[in-house]
């Protein structure tokens, strides 16, 4: 890790773009239908017309409907969810936090449920502005609810107190995902998903729609969050030190909050609630340079996106032709680097980090 | 100078602060001392801006601070407190960086980047540069913290002041980087800056303060020079402890508790 230190910013950021275009060039390849780099390279001709010889309409279709909208729908959502494990982590002044851990997840998916099953009740509404407005404003609205419950009772006049945090964490996951198997399970109509699919996430709905819908929030939030890191860097220090260097605290959590629920939210109501991706993501990249706020944002955005593709590509070929809910992937990866970093922080409360 | 006017402070309704006035003069150094629970703290971020008095008024020479304007001020008024809760691997170079954040929009510029370097250099603090913040010892980390105010306020305001509060920096710190803390703030005093320090230690302000102010239950019951303000009436006043006061060979007062 030593080595990695020395590395530049830039390096580092061009590295973790090379690792997503292989990624993606490696997850379209890999899956029920195997997809050579030439196939791909005469699908992407035809699409601009420029076909020189007969294709496969069948592969086309696997290639252009089903694949290729899914690895991209994993890179915003896994861009998504890891910008807000740093948004959050700053905002909260501790490294063990993420969209899942306090509640911003389940919130949203709650929000999003209620959608799901009681949305067809409004027939004013046809079935696209329910999928795509309604969705995501319920969602949204789920989710800043129990962050902010989360973060006002979690800090005490400016305080924030780790063991107060997870409990209210916990409970307010348990109030969302009751609410949320609730709803799933009294819903008849079959486009209320399951409670599967709120609790562990799929990408097997994915589609053009949802893509363009989630991306359109990450590329809004990930900018927007980029104009906070250096408020978010000085906040490391504490409230107070942070309002010593000008920086308005209670506006910048404020806004830190709504731009964090919203991608968080967005993403939640299309894929489910993924847990740990925003923990682990974090946590690598300032093992690997720093904890600067600008650089985590930046980083989290590019390894977030390879992270999530290849858990996916694992998540659809480990016991294929079945798949694996992708939240039981991460979970299995991340939830040891939570009770690592939990350990860690527990044995130096005399406020060194883990990361001395 | 910076100047309270009259200042009330309340919890709950229970008062904290009544009818603080006091002007802290530059070229002084100024040092509040009192029980705990006095109110120095809650006084200090009066003074700095952090929080809005119930009444009363704060001015840095002309312009008054209020919650709104305090931000401003960043670029000429740092605060130094005893402990910050930085849990994150930053460098040190990075921690001192943010000391310039009030001075740039986006990227440091080649002139924060020589403010940071000449502060190190102050500091002794080049061998750092690239440390993790959280490899370091209570008192590095402390002067990485007063590195990061000097950066802070490394140019003075259009009137030509800088202002420099201190809420007890030096408690957790060993007898070497107390004095060399004390020290060093008193040198800032004299070049014409105003600088206010709370301090627990009665014998460290009365060996670095100019004038000492003394709060007790919320109000100011004394100032003066440290020959005036150290008797052993006012210390059993404040902490019900009688004591001796004698005096160094260079002049100042210091106290040796008798016991109650």
């Amino acid at each position: 890790m030593k080595k990695g230190k020395s590395l530049s910013f830039a390096t580092i950021y061009l590295l973790l773009t090379i690792l997503l275009i292989g990624s993606v060039l490696l997850a379209i390849r890999v899956g029920a239908v195997s997809i050579g780099f030439g196939d791909m390279r005469a699908y992407l001709w035809d699409v601009f017309g420029l076909a020189h010889k007969p294709i496969d309409t069948v592969t086309r279709g696997v290639f252009l409907q089903i694949r290729v909208p899914r690895i991209l729908l994993c890179a915003v959502v896994g861009a998504s969810l890891s910008v807000s494990g740093a948004l959050m982590q700053a905002l909260f002044r501790n490294p063990i936090v993420e969209p899942g851990l306090v509640g911003t997840s389940s919130g949203a998916a709650l929000g999003a449920a209620l959608v799901f099953v009681f949305g067809s009740q409004f027939h004013s509404l046809n079935n696209t502005t329910i999928a795509t407005v309604m969705l995501p404003v319920c969602a949204f609205a789920g989710g800043l609810c129990t962050t902010l419950i989360a973060y006002n009772l979690a800090s005490v006049r400016g305080k924030i107190t780790v063991a107060t945090m997870i409990l209210i964490g916990v409970a307010v996951n348990a109030l969302a995902s009751g609410g949320t198997g609730f709803l799933s399970y009294i819903a008849r109509d079959p486009q209320a998903r399951s409670i599967t699919f709120w609790s562990l996430g799929t990408f097997t709905g994915a589609d053009w729609t949802s893509f363009f819908i989630v991306f359109g929030s990450a590329i809004v939030s990930i900018l927007w969050a980029l104009f906070y890191a250096k408020g978010l860097n000085a906040l490391l220090l504490g409230e107070s030190e942070a309002q010593a260097l000008g920086v308005n605290t209670d506006r910048l959590k404020r806004r830190v909050i709504i731009v964090n629920t919203l991608m968080v939210a967005v993403a939640t109501s299309m894929v489910g609630v993924i847990g740990f991706v925003g923990l682990v993501v974090p946590h690598v990249l300032r093992m690997v340079k720093s904890a600067d706020n600008r650089y985590l944002i930046i980083g989290c955005s590019l390894l977030g996106a390879s992270m999530m593709i290849l858990a996916d590509v694992v998540a659809r070929t480990i016991i294929a032709p079945a798949e694996l809910p992708i939240g039981i992937l991460t979970a299995l990866v991340g939830a040891p680097v939570f009770i690592t970093m939990l350990i860690r922080q527990a044995k130096s409360n005399t406020g060194g980090g883990f990361y001395a | 100078m910076l100047d309270l006017q009259d200042i009330n402070f309340t919890i709950d309704r229970a008062e904290i602060l009544s009818g603080i006035s006091a002007s802290f003069m530059p070229g002084e150094m100024s040092v509040v001392i009192g029980p705990n629970g006095s109110g120095k703290s809650t006084l200090l971020k009066i003074a700095s801006g952090e929080m809005a008095p119930a009444a009363g008024k704060v001015f840095y020479g002309d312009t008054q601070i209020t919650k709104a304007n305090g931000y401003e001020a960043a670029t000429y008024r740092g605060v130094l407190t005893q402990h910050s809760e930085l849990n994150f691997p930053l460098s040190v170079w990075e921690v001192i960086m943010m000391g310039r954040y009030p001075h740039f929009k986006n990227k440091p510029t080649a002139h924060d980047h020589e403010v940071v370097k000449a502060v190190m250099t102050q500091f002794h603090l080049h061998p750092f540069r690239e440390r993790s913040y959280l490899t370091l010892s209570g008192g590095e980390r402390q002067r990485v913290h007063f590195a990061r105010v000097l950066a802070q306020l490394w140019h003075k305001n259009s009137e030509g002041f800088r202002y420099l509060l201190l809420d007890e920096p030096v408690s957790f710190l060993d007898l070497n980087y107390q004095h060399g803390f004390l020290k060093t703030a008193k040198e800032i005093s004299r070049s014409g800056d105003v600088v206010m320090a709370v301090l627990h230690d009665i014998n460290l302000a009365a060996l670095y303060a100019d004038k000492i102010f003394v709060l007790k239950e919320g109000r100011l019951i004394a100032s003066g020079t440290p020959a005036e303000i150290i008797t052993p009436d006012l210390i059993y006043d404040l902490y019900q402890l009688r004591c001796q006061v004698q005096v160094t060979e260079d002049g100042f007062p210091y106290i040796l508790v008798m016991g109650n």
